[in-house]
C-alpha cells in the first residue's frame, strides 16, 4: 500500500484536479432535480413560458458543464492510473536486469514473467476504480451522514448499529478472499511455467508422446486455477447482495422508527422522506466502497507480489571503483571455495589458479566438477564464499559489474540465442559493430560460410533460443558475440561440443591469432582442444587435482591420464 | 536505427495500427463458448430477470408507506398494523429480490470461470497441435502472453460486464413498460435517447478499438521480450546488455502507455456521454412535460413521477455503454486468441492409421527432398535402407542436416516429397504418437522440466516404476550423482534445470531415452557435454542396448561410431558418402579426411 501512495505523490496536482472535477460534476448533477423542481413550482404555475425556457437552457448549462468535469476526471484517471502502470512496470523490469542468478532462481522467470505483466495490470484496473469512483464515494457518505444527523440525531443511532455491522460483513468477506487470491496468483505463475516449459520442451514433448500428458498438468493447474477464481467470484457474488440486504433491511429500521416518530408529531413526512434519501446516499457510497474493497484482496497479493522484487536488492553488491578497468587480464584464484545458496556441499573448495594474457588456460574435469560455476564466479553471477578472485590484481567485487563483465568475453555452455537478425545477436558484443567488424568475428568463429549460405546473410532472423539454426552454428555464433566484444579475457564454457573436429580446429587457431594479448580461459572435454594449452587446470570433484602443461601432466596427474587414456582409448590411438 | 540489435527487422516487432479486424466475428466466436454452458445460462438470466423485476418493485411499495403516513398525518388516525404489514412485505421483497441476486451472482461467477477455462483448454490443445515451423516462429513470451494476458483480460472483462449488461437490460425493459403506461409521447422523448447514444458509443467504441487491439499487441510483444530476456539473463549480464534491453523495454512500454491510456479514456467517455444525453432527455421531459401541463394535457404529478423513472431509466443506460467500453478489451484480448485457434495445425493424422504392432525396425528412406525454407533446400533427394538391428551413424561438418533428418524420421517436420518406411509402412499412415513410440531419442538440445528427476527420468515411460528409474539411472551412469544429491531420486530440478551441470542434463536425458526401450534409438550428440571417462562408461552400456536394436548415431568423436554397420557421410544434405568404417577408410574421400583431422592436432603437438 505505502508502494502505491508513493506512486501517487507525483500527481498531487492531477488529483486535486480530479477531485475538483467530480465534486463540480456532482453538485451539477444535484442541481438538476432541484432546477426542476423551480421549473415545476413556478414555471407551470405562472404558465410562464420564458421562465421555462431560462431554466431549460439553465439546466442544459449544467448537464453540459457535468459532463465536461466528468470527461475531464476520465481524462485524467486514466492518464494516472496508466501511467503509473508503466512507471510500475519499468521499475519491475529495470530492477529485475539487476538481479544475479541467485534472485532469478528465487523468484523464477516464469513469476517474474507475471509480476512483470498480469500483476501490473490488476493495479492498473485498481488505480482507474480508485480514481473513477473511489475518490468522490468518501464524501457522498460524510455529506450524507451530515445531513443525517443534522435531520433527526435520534434515527442516526440506527446507523451507528448497520455501519459497523456492514464493515463487519465487508471486511470479513474480504479476509476470506486474501487467501484465495494467493493461491491464484501461485496457480498463474504455474500456469506460466508448465505453459513455458510446453514451449521450450516441445520436441522433447512430441517425440516422448507426452503431450497429453502435459495438456493434463496444464489442466490440473487451470482446474485448480478455476476452482479458485469461481470461488473468489462467489465471494464477490455474497458481498453485493449482503451489503443491499444489509442496506434494505437500514431503510426498513429508518421507515419503522421514523413512522414511530412522525406518529409522536416529533418528525414530519417530509424529513423523513429526505432522511431514508441520505441513508441511501450513504449505504449507495457504502456499496461503492465495497466495490472497490472487492478489489483489495486482488491489489494487496499484487502488490505484495511487486514489492518483494522491489525490496530485493541482488546479492551481488557492485563494485565501489568505477576508475578500475581491465587491461591487461591476469586472471587470479586464490583459494576459492563456494557453496551454492541453499546447497549444502561446497562445489569448489580451495581453487587456485592463474590465468596470463597471451596464454591459453584450459580448465578439464569430469561431469559436474564445477567447472562452469568457475565460469559463473569469473562473471560475478554468484560471489565466492571465501577466497578471492583477481583480475589484474584488483579483486573483481572492486570493478564495477560493467566494467569487470566489458572485458570478459563469455560464451556459454549452453548457446543462448535471441529472437533477433543474426547482426542483432552479433552486436549484443559490441552495440554498434560495423558490418566488416560483425563479418570478421563471424570469420574468426568460422560462422561466414553458412551466414552468406542463407539468403538473408547477416539479417537472417534467428528464432528464439537459435531454434533455426544448427548445434553447431548456434555454438559459433555465440563464439562470434564473445569475439567481436575484444575483451581482455576470453571465457569459453565447452563452446566447441558441437563443432567436428575440423571446425574445432581452424577455429581454435583463428582464435589463438585473433586473442593475441588476451588471456584464453577455455573449458572443455576434449583433450584435442587443450592440448597445446599453456596451463592446463585438472579439476576433481571441486579440487584442483593438479595443474600445468600437456607433458607435465602427462607425467604426475593421475586424474589426467585417465582422462586422455579414456579418449585415445576410444580414438584408438592406444 | 540500423546499428540496434533490436531495431525493427527483430521479427518479432508488430507493427503499428494493427488492421481493422472482424471484430464482430470474434464476439459471436466469444458467445459459442457461452453455448456450452446454456443451461447455467438460461438459469442465470432468469435469476437476473426476477432480481431486477423485485428491485424495480420495491420502491412503488415503498412509496406507499410514505403515503400512509402522510395519510395519517392529514387525518390523524394511523393504520399502524396496516403499515406493518407493507414494511414486513417490502422486507421479504427485499430478501427475494437479493436472494435471486445472490443465485445470479452465483451462477455467473461460474459461468464466465469456467468459459476461461473451456478458453484455455481450447488454446492448450491447439497449441500441442501447431506446427513447429510456427511455434518456432514466434517468441515464447508472446505465445504465453495470449494465454496468460489475452485470456486474463476477457475473464476479467467478461465478469466485470457480463452481468451488469444482463441486469441493466432487464432494468431498462422493466422501466420501459412502466414509462410506455404512463404516457405514450413523453416517453418517445426519454426513448429518443437511446439511438443517439448508440450512435454516438458506436463511434467512440469504433475509436477506442484500435487502442485496445493495438494494447494487447504491445502486450504480447513486451512479454516476449521479457521473457526472453529474463531467460537469457546470463548472456544479457555478461554481454552489459541490459541498457539496451530497458531501452527496448522502454520503448514498448511507452507503446503500450500510450493505447492504454486513450483506450481507457475512450471507453471511459461512454459513461458520461450518456450520461449527459439521459441529461438532456430529463430536461427535455421536464421542459416538455411544462408545456404540455401548460396547455392542461398533463397533470403534474404525472410529470413528476415520470422525471422519476426517466432518471432510473438513464441509469441502466448508463451502465450497458460503460459495459460495452469494457467489452472492447474483451474482444481485442479474445481476438488475439482466436487467431491462434485459427492457426493452421500439424498436417492431419492419416484417417486410417496403421496399426503398429511388433516392429522390427527396418527403415526405408526414398527420395525424400525437405527444405525449412522455400527455395533453400536442406535435404535432396535422400535414399537409405536400413536392416532391423543395424547401427547407422550419421556424420558430416555442422549444418549439413544430420539433425534434420531426425526432425523428420520424428515427424517434426514433414518431408516435401519422398517417403520414410518403417517396416515398410509409410509414416505418414502412422498415427503420430505411435510413431514416436517406435523412436527413443538423446536430442542434441537438453530439456528437463520443473520437477524431480525421478518423474524427469520417468518421463521416457508412462506408469514406470522407481526400480525402473533406478536401472536406466545406473544405465547411463547418473546414478552415482544423483544419490549425492541432497534428496537423491526426490531432487526437484530448478525452473529451466538451472541447478545441474549440462553433462549431468545429457546423462539424465541418456536415462530417459533409455528407460523408453524403444524398437529405434536416436542419438543426437547424445554425449557432447559428458566428459570423456563418463562416456566410455556410457558407450559401453549404449552398445549393449543398440545390440540389435536399429539405431541412428549422431556423433562429432568419431571414435562412438567406428563400430557401426552403416555411416552414412553428410555434406550439404547429400550423402557423400556410405559404408562401414573400414570401407570409408580405404576410399580416403570424406570420411577419411573428416577422421583424420581429429587426429591431426595431436600429431602436430607430439611433434
Ligand atoms: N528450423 C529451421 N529453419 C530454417 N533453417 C533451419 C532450421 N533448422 C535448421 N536449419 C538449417 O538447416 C541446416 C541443417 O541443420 P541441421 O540442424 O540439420 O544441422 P546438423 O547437421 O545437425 O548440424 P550440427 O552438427 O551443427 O548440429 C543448417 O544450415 C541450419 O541452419
Ligand atoms: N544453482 C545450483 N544450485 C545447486 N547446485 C548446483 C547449481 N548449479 C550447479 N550445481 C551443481 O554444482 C556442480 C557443478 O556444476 P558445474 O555446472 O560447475 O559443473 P561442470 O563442471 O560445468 O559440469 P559439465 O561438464 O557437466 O558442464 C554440479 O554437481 C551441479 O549439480
Ligand atoms: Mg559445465
Ligand atoms: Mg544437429
Amino acid at each position: 500500500m505505502q508502494l502505491l501512495w508513493d506512486c501517487l505523490k507525483p500527481y498531487k496536482l492531477p488529483v486535486v484536479a480530479l477531485l475538483l472535477f467530480l465534486i463540480i460534476q456532482s453538485a451539477c448533477e444535484i442541481l438538476l432535480p432541484t432546477l426542476v423542481a423551480d421549473l415545476i413550482n413556478q414555471g407551470i404555475q405562472r404558465a410562464n413560458t420564458d421562465f421555462i425556457e431560462k431554466a431549460g437552457m439553465n439546466m442544459l448549462l449544467a448537464a453540459i458543464a457535468a459532463m465536461v468535469c466528468s470527461l475531464a476526471s476520465g481524462l485524467i484517471s486514466a492518464r494516472i492510473s496508466t501511467m503509473i502502470s508503466a512507471d510500475l512496470r519499468q521499475q519491475i523490469f529495470f530492477k529485475v536486469q539487476e538481479f544475479s542468478s541467485n534472485e532469478m532462481d528465487l523468484f523464477g522467470v516464469s513469476s517474474l514473467i507475471t509480476r512483470t505483466t498480469n500483476d501490473i495490470t490488476r493495479i492498473q484496473t485498481f488505480l482507474l476504480y480508485l480514481l473513477r469512483m473511489g475518490v468522490l464515494t468518501p464524501l457522498m457518505m460524510l455529506s450524507g451522514i451530515i445531513m443525517a444527523v443534522f435531520t433527526s440525531g435520534k434515527l442516526s443511532l440506527v446507523l451507528i448499529i448497520t455501519l459497523p455491522v456492514m464493515s463487519f460483513v465487508i471486511a470479513w468477506i474480504l479476509l476470506s478472499m486474501m487467501g484465495y487470491y494467493k493461491s491464484m496468483q501461485a496457480q498463474f505463475d504455474l500456469l506460466n511455467l508448465v505453459l513455458r516449459e510446453n514451449l521450450t520442451g516441445i520436441r522433447v514433448i512430441r517425440a516422448f508422446k507426452q503431450t497429453l500428458h502435459e495438456m493434463e498438468r496444464f489442466q490440473e493447474i487451470n482446474y485448480e486455477y478455476t476452482r479458485l477464481s469461481i470461488h473468489t467470484q462467489r465471494l464477490i457474488g455474497i458481498l453485493m447482495p449482503a451489503v443491499t440486504i444489509l442496506m434494505n433491511i437500514t431503510t426498513i429500521a429508518v421507515m419503522f422508527f421514523g413512522s414511530k416518530l412522525v406518529m409522536n408529531a416529533t418528525m414530519d413526512v417530509g424529513s423523513l422522506v429526505a432522511y431514508v434519501q441520505y441513508i441511501t446516499q450513504i449505504l449507495l457510497s457504502v456499496m461503492m466502497t465495497s466495490m472497490l474493497f472487492m478489489m483489495y484482496p486482488r491489489l494487496i497479493t499484487s502488490l505484495t507480489r511487486i514489492v518483494a522484487v522491489l525490496e530485493t536488492s541482488s546479492s551481488i553488491i557492485d563494485g565501489s571503483r568505477p576508475e578500475a578497468s581491465i587491461h591487461t587480464g591476469i586472471v587470479e584464484f586464490n583459494h576459492v571455495s563456494f557453496t551454492f545458496p541453499q546447497a549444502e556441499e561446497a562445489v569448489l573448495k580451495d581453487v587456485s589458479f592463474t590465468a596470463y594474457p597471451n596464454q591459453m588456460t584450459a580448465i578439464i574435469g569430469s561431469t559436474g566438477s564445477g567447472k562452469s560455476t568457475i565460469a559463473k564466479l569469473l562473471l560475478r553471477f554468484y560471489d565466492i564464499t571465501s577466497g578471492q578472485i583477481r583480475i589484474d590484481g584488483v579483486d573483481i567485487r572492486d570493478y564495477t559489474l560493467h566494467n569487470l563483465r566489458e572485458r570478459i568475453g563469455y560464451v556459454p555452455q549452453k548457446a543462448v540465442l535471441f529472437s533477433n537478425t543474426i547482426a542483432g545477436n552479433l552486436r549484443f558484443g559490441k552495440k554498434n559493430a560495423s558490418r566488416e567488424e560483425l563479418l570478421k568475428a563471424a570469420g574468426i568463429a568460422q560462422a561466414t560460410e553458412f551466414i552468406q549460405a542463407k539468403e538473408a546473410g547477416l539479417d537472417t532472423p534467428i528464432a528464439q533460443g537459435g531454434a533455426n539454426v544448427s548445434g553447431g552454428q548456434k555454438q559459433r555464433l555465440a563464439i562470434a558475440r564473445a569475439v567481436i566484444k575484444k575483451p581482455a579475457v576470453y571465457l569459453l564454457d565447452d563452446s566447441f561440443s558441437a563443432l567436428d573436429y575440423k571446425t574445432d580446429r581452424t577455429l581454435r587457431q583463428a582464435l589463438k591469432s585473433e586473442t593475441k594479448d588476451a588471456a584464453l580461459i577455455v573449458i572443455a572435454q576434449r583433450i584435442s582442444t587443450i592440448i597445446h594449452a599453456d596451463r592446463i587446470v585438472v579439476l576433481n570433484e571441486g579440487q584442483v587435482a593438479d595443474a600445468g602443461n600437456h607433458e607435465e601432466l602427462m607425467e604426475r596427474c593421475s586424474v589426467y591420464q585417465e582422462i586422455v587414456r579414456s579418449q585415445f582409448q576410444q580414438e584408438g590411438l592406444l | 536505427m540500423s546499428n540496434k540489435p533490436s531495431s525493427s527487422s527483430n521479427p518479432s516487432t508488430i507493427k503499428h495500427a494493427e488492421k481493422p479486424r472482424n471484430l464482430g466475428n470474434t464476439g459471436r466466436r466469444l458467445l459459442l463458448y457461452f453455448k456450452q454452458l446454456k443451461g447455467k445460462l438460461f438459469f442465470a438470466i432468469l435469476m437476473t430477470v426476477l432480481s431486477t423485476a423485485f428491485t424495480v418493485m420495491a420502491p412503488e411499495i415503498l412509496g406507499k408507506v410514505t403515503t400512509q403516513l402522510y395519510q395519517g398525518v392529514t387525518t390523524g388516525i394511523f393504520h399502524w398494523d396496516n403499515m406493518i404489514r407493507t414494511l414486513l412485505l417490502l422486507t421479504v421483497i427485499y430478501l427475494i429480490s437479493q436472494v435471486f441476486a445472490f443465485g445470479q451472482n452465483f451462477l455467473i461467477a461460474e459461468i464466465t470461470s469456467r468459459i476461461i477455462y473451456l478458453i484455455r483448454t481450447d488454446l492448450t490443445i491447439k497449441l500441442n497441435r501447431l506446427p513447429l515451423r510456427f511455434l518456432d516462429s514466434k517468441t515464447h513470451g508472446e505465445l504465453l502472453s495470449r494465454v496468460t494476458n489475452d485470456v486474463e483480460t476477457v475473464s476479467s472483462t467478461l465478469q466485470q460486464s457480463f452481468s451488469q449488461i444482463i441486469s441493466s437490460l432487464a432494468t431498462l425493459v422493466g422501466i420501459s413498460v412502466m414509462m410506455v403506461l404512463i404516457n405514450v409521447r413523453i416517453s418517445l422523448i426519454a426513448f429518443a435517447v437511446i439511438p443517439i447514444a448508440l450512435f454516438t458509443s458506436s463511434i467512440i467504441i469504433k475509436a477506442s478499438q484500435k487502442y485496445f487491439i493495438n494494447q494487447q499487441a504491445f502486450i504480447g510483444a513486451m512479454n516476449g521480450h521479457v521473457e526472453e530476456m529474463y531467460t537469457g539473463y546470463s548472456v544479457v549480464r555478461s554481454f552489459n546488455y541490459e541498457e539496451e534491453a530497458k531501452a527496448r523495454f522502454s520503448d514498448l512500454n511507452k507503446k503500450i502507455l500510450k493505447n492504454s491510456w486513450r483506450a481507457e479514456f475512450l471507453s471511459g467517455i461512454l459513461s458520461p456521454l450518456s450520461a449527459f444525453l439521459g441529461n438532456i432527455g430529463y430536461v427535455s421531459v421536464a421542459v416538455m412535460g411544462c408545456f404540455l401541463a401548460i396547455r392542461g394535457q398533463i397533470e403534474v404529478g404525472q410529470i413528476q413521477a415520470f422525471l422519476q423513472y426517466v432518471k432510473q431509466f438513464n441509469h441502466p443506460i448508463g451502465i450497458i455503454s460503460n459495459a460495452a467500453g469494457t467489452l472492447q478489451a474483451t474482444l481485442a484480448a479474445a481476438e488475439r486468441i482466436f487467431e491462434i485457434l485459427d492457426e493452421a495445425e500439424e498436417s492431419a493424422e492419416h484417417p486410417h492409421p496403421v496399426k503398429l504392432e511388433n516392429i522390427q525396425g527396418n527403415v526405408s528412406i526414398q527420395h525424400i527432398n525437405f527444405s525449412y525454407l522455400p527455395d533453400q533446400p536442406v535435404i535432396h533427394d535422400f535414399n537409405l535402407e536400413v536392416k532391423s538391428g543395424q547401427t547407422v551413424a550419421i556424420v558430416g561438418p555442422t549444418g549439413s542436416g544430420k539433425t534434420t533428418l531426425i526432425n523428420l524420421f520424428m515427424r517434426f517436420y514433414d518431408v516435401d516429397d519422398g517417403s520414410i518406411k518403417v517396416d515398410d509402412i509409410d509414416i505418414r499412415d502412422m498415427k503420430r504418437d505411435d510413431l514416436r513410440s517406435i523412436f527413443g531419442m538423446v536430442l542434441q538440445d537438453t530439456w528437463l522440466f520443473n520437477g524431480t528427476i525421478a518423474e524427469n527420468i520417468a518421463y521416457g515411460r508412462q506408469g514406470a516404476t522407481r526400480q525402473q528409474v533406478v536401472d536406466a539411472a545406473k544405465t547411463a551412469y547418473v546414478h552415482q550423482f544423483i544419490r549425492t544429491l541432497p534428496n537423491s531420486y526426490d531432487m526437484r530440478i530448478s525452473e529451466d534445470a538451472s541447478n545441474i551441470s549440462q553433462g549431468e542434463k545429457q546423462l539424465l536425458t541418456i536415462a530417459r531415452a533409455i528407460i523408453a526401450d524403444p524398437p529405434i534409438l536416436i542419438l543426437d550428440e547424445a554425449t557432447s557435454s559428458v566428459d570423456t571417462r563418463t562416456e566410455v562408461l556410457i558407450q559401453n552400456a549404449m552398445n549393449r542396448m543398440m545390440q540389435g536394436r536399429t539405431s541412428f548415431v549422431i556423433a562429432h568423436r568419431l571414435s562412438t561410431i567406428r563400430n557401426a554397420d552403416i555411416i552414412l557421410v553428410l555434406n550439404h544434405g547429400d550423402i557423400v558418402e556410405k559404408g562401414s568404417h573400414l570401407e570409408l577408410m580405404e576410399k580416403k574421400g570424406f570420411y577419411h579426411r573428416l577422421y583424420n583431422s581429429q587426429f591431426e592436432a595431436e600429431e602436430a603437438g607430439s611433434v
